[in-house]
């Protein structure tokens, strides 16, 4: 009984890693940034269940590290320095005068080896609370959890889920025929001509699979057309808001479009749903726990948006507070599974 | 339940189906057979309604199902009452479990939850899927996906369940089980069934009546015993019985033995021919000695050993997902095993490229359009020729001998799977290679087309060529083999004689070996032969 979890919503974490993502992006303190990065691993590491899913996050871990590096050393090796304060002398590599811009080694200062841990610890950041996201869960469930109104864009998502496991098949398939018909491989002429193999399957595949939905009954009008257009105006001017928002400082017209627009959306999406003949199978009802995760994911956005130093330590502690909840919401309610 | 009037269709000015009227009762299972080209998948798509709507064409005439008339509804309007099943289940799965991919046509069709609920209970129920609910699709076997998409397909409580060649792609035993379960539907909840399919002796039985298309004849609905005459080539119990001189004809093999007396009677005395498999004296061409192949830690072949001898032909037999396609694959050197070493012709096929392992080996894949890579077959036998050094038109040549109706313009896909078939296998055969491996080869073909392959590869071994084939096809193996090896979950359970292995097995043997047991005799054509000699 000990892969007992609690039932999180499939939204939860996705929700978490917007506003984790938010607050890494604005933050100005490092030393936040790196623990928003550690209570990420923390919950990952408290909740996954499934050995797969762990493996898939710690190799999603390993490629924001290996980004994480690379930019630091390609900083230090080929970055034009910027400031005064040298720390650090490499041997610089001689080019020639044509090829001024470029520069291979040469003097490091702490300026530039800031500012590139700065944005590189941020980068690498943002990979790992998606990788949490991502890998605690799975995402054939978030998508039918969206709103009647993108069933269409879901469905693409889920058929493509099913399809490109077929079309590596194919792939495989269709360089060994090749081998099986003489041909050697890696000459251009044979990979154009398998490109054509290859393209021409995954062609009858979804001709046949298209066939096969629209005997099923797919293709019905779903959803009131009418309603969509807003929802994608209201999506798009979301999307502006937020880039904006990251760049330069708040107003109030920039609360107003959001607002504006947040209400576009949830309109839209209403009314589509309710004119739509078509329903979902399986509906997450929403528990303490995620409203839990979600009200203390708002509370963290808000903070960092404050650069105080008080502010910054309330912030910090919030977060760490948060870390211990995720692993004690877990153990009490394996407890009260173990005893019921 | 269904009745078309004055069905005609015509596809790209070529006419399909011409004033085709027929009337199917309720409840009944019906069985289309015709010869490839007879325009079985087009009937079926008829009375789904993706023909015309989705395929082009122009229909005429009318249909109506449960006494409602199509008025040329398109395929949507019409997915409540008609199902459809398709070959491969695979090409139609829209999710990832087996529960989701069940619901979708509710919630295409909007039910509510609690009701989805309950429909899917029950057709899990009834397709026995209780073990299999929250697995993920791609985990199931060839016989589990057919039986989801029938369960899926039952969800909306269709009043007729169209399905397309259903069990050309399961072994014996599975094809058993969705007959079965086929069976039961109609006798259980009154639906009235459409199979079409090219492997009959196993459904004959369950059929109430069958519908043959023949190019030059009217379609005609016929009872099963009085069907089997009027078809191309008749099932094996059907020869058995006019062998036997008995004028009606039984459909099971249980019915068989009993009147097949005067049979045996004719045979008494006579003995099956031998079929060697080894002489002795000379050395193997194929060796294969304790292959053991790993993939990401799975063992898939676990410790192969077996031997062919020059100019026989080996079956290899076994349940979907047993390893045959994985061991061909080996044997053409394209898997690396762990352990164990393969020989043919004194060369291991996993260092040979181009024409040196042409040369040697040559390979049929499952689906053989794979193999062709131009617009045109002519421009494919040329560049078969080019590849193997060969004298130019050598390709084309063997290809009039084996299909003598495909034209050098036809794109490769546009052939029907016969001639395919018969491409590839010019291909394979150009190079002359001293072994020919066919993966399922009559996976699809018409009994006309069966009986080319048969002649074809007899003719081979006569030259002198090995031939390996993996299938579910008993009655080929019975036909044609020396030699059988059976493999279950990557191990060979049973290898010898075929004689041996298709009288000893329940599932894997032909129909003559069961009809007239315990004589050994294997299929029609050897008993058939004694007869004749015995008579001369």
């Amino acid at each position: 009984m000990a892969a007992q979890t609690v039932q999180y919503h499939a939204s939860t974490w996705w929700l978490w890693a917007v506003c984790a993502d938010f607050s890494i992006s604005i933050q100005t303190n490092l030393v936040l940034v790196l623990l928003i990065i550690a209570v990420s691993i923390w919950i990952a590491n408290s909740l996954i269940v499934d050995a797969k899913n762990w493996k898939s996050f710690l190799v999603m871990t390993k490629i924001a590290f290996f980004i994480f590096t690379t930019r630091v050393l390609l900083q230090i090796v080929l970055g034009v320095p910027v400031g005064d304060e040298i720390i650090l002398r490499l041997p610089q590599v001689n080019l020639p005068d044509w090829i001024s811009g470029l520069r291979i080694g040469g003097i490091v200062t702490l300026e530039s080896l800031s500012a590139s841990l700065n944005d590189s610890l941020r980068l690498s950041g943002l990979i790992v609370v998606i990788a949490t996201a991502v890998s605690l869960t799975t995402t054939s469930r978030v998508i039918q959890q969206l709103p009647v109104a993108f069933h269409e864009l879901g469905m693409v998502i889920i058929i493509a889920f099913t399809f490109l496991p077929h079309l590596f098949a194919d792939v495989q398939r269709i360089r060994q025929a090749s081998r099986w018909r003489g041909q050697e491989t890696g000459r251009i002429r044979s990979i154009s001509n398998n490109l054509v193999s290859i393209c021409e399957s995954a062609l009858e595949r979804s001709v046949r699979l298209a066939a096969a939905l629209t005997v099923r009954g797919y293709g019905n009008a779903t959803s009131n057309q009418n309603w969509r257009r807003p929802i994608y105006f209201g999506l798009f001017l979301l999307t502006f808001e937020v880039l904006r928002l990251l760049v330069s400082q708040a107003s109030y017209l920039d609360a107003l479009v959001l607002s504006f627009s947040a209400l576009l959306i949830a309109v839209g999406i209403r009314k589509a749903g309710k004119s739509a003949t078509r329903t979902k199978f399986r509906t997450e009802s929403w528990h303490t726990a995620d409203f839990s995760v979600i009200v203390i994911s708002l509370i963290i956005v808000v903070l960092s948006t404050f650069t105080q130093v008080s502010m910054q330590f309330i912030t910090g502690f919030v977060i760490t507070t948060f870390a211990l909840y995720i692993r004690y919401a877990k153990s009490t309610k394996a407890q009260v599974m173990v005893t019921a | 339940m269904i009745r078309l009037e004055n069905i005609s269709f015509e596809y790209q000015n070529k006419p399909v189906h011409q004033n085709l009227n027929l009337q199917i009762r309720e409840g009944q299972l019906v069985l289309i057979v015709g010869p490839t080209g007879c325009g079985k998948s087009t009937l079926i798509g008829i009375i789904n309604g993706l023909v015309p709507h989705f395929t082009g064409g122009s229909l005429s005439g009318s249909i109506s199902i449960d006494g409602i008339y199509s008025h040329n509804a398109s395929p949507q309007e019409w997915s409540h009452l008609v199902a459809t099943v398709s070959q491969n289940p695979d090409d139609t799965f829209v999710a990832q479990n087996v529960e989701d991919e069940i619901v979708f046509g509710m919630e295409t069709h909007g039910f509510e939850p609690s009701q989805m609920w309950k429909r899917l209970e029950e057709v899990i129920d009834l397709l026995g899927l209780q073990n299999l609910r929250t697995r993920e699709l791609a985990t199931l076997s060839g016989g589990e996906k057919q039986r989801v998409a029938i369960a899926s397909a039952l969800t909306l409580e269709p009043k007729v369940l169209l399905l397309d060649e259903p069990t050309s792609a399961l072994d014996p035993i599975a094809a058993d089980e969705i007959l079965t379960v086929l069976h039961r539907l109609v006798q259980d909840l009154g639906i009235t069934v459409l199979i079409s399919e090219h492997r009959i002796e196993r459904i004959l039985q369950h059929a109430d009546s069958v519908l043959v298309l023949n190019q030059d004849e009217a379609p005609k609905l016929l009872s099963p015993s009085e069907s089997v005459f009027h078809l191309q080539h008749k099932p094996a119990i059907t020869q058995l019985a006019e062998l036997a001189g008995i004028s009606q004809s039984p459909l099971t093999v249980s019915e068989l033995r009993k009147s097949i007396e005067p049979l045996r009677q004719m045979l008494a005395g006579k003995t099956p021919p031998l079929r060697l498999i080894q002489n002795k004296d000379i050395a193997p061409i194929l060796l294969a000695e304790s292959i053991t192949l790993q993939k990401e830690d799975n063992e898939i072949l676990h410790d192969i050993s077996f031997d062919c001898a020059q100019g026989t032909i080996t079956a290899l037999m076994g349940r979907n997902g047993s390893g045959k396609t994985t061991l061909l694959h080996t044997l053409m050197g394209d898997n690396v095993p762990k352990s164990g070493s393969i020989e043919i012709a004194d060369e291991n096929p996993a260092v040979l490229v181009g024409q040196e392992l042409l040369k040697v080996v040559s390979i049929i894949p499952q689906n053989p359009s794979d193999l062709f890579l131009c617009d045109r077959v002519a421009d494919e036998c040329k560049l078969s020729d080019k590849l193997r050094h060969t004298a130019l038109g050598a390709t084309r040549s063997l290809l009039a001998l084996i299909s003598p109706h495909v034209e050098d313009n036809q794109h490769p896909r546009d052939l029907s799977e016969g001639q395919r078939l018969g491409l590839a296998l010019a291909i394979a055969l150009a190079a002359n290679p001293k072994m020919l491996l066919l993966d399922e080869p009559t996976r699809g073909l018409d009994s006309h087309g069966k009986a080319e392959l048969v002649v074809l590869l007899k003719k081979c071994v006569a030259a002198g060529q090995t031939v390996i084939l993996a299938t579910h096809d008993v009655e080929l193996v019975a036909e044609i083999a020396n030699q059988v090896i059976v493999l279950s979950e990557g191990s060979i359970v049973a290898n010898g004689p075929t004689s041996e292995i298709l009288t000893n097995s329940n599932a894997f043997s032909s129909i003559t070996a069961r009809a007239l047991a315990p004589a050994g005799w294997l299929s029609v054509n050897d008993v058939r032969t004694a007869l004749d000699r015995g008579g001369s």
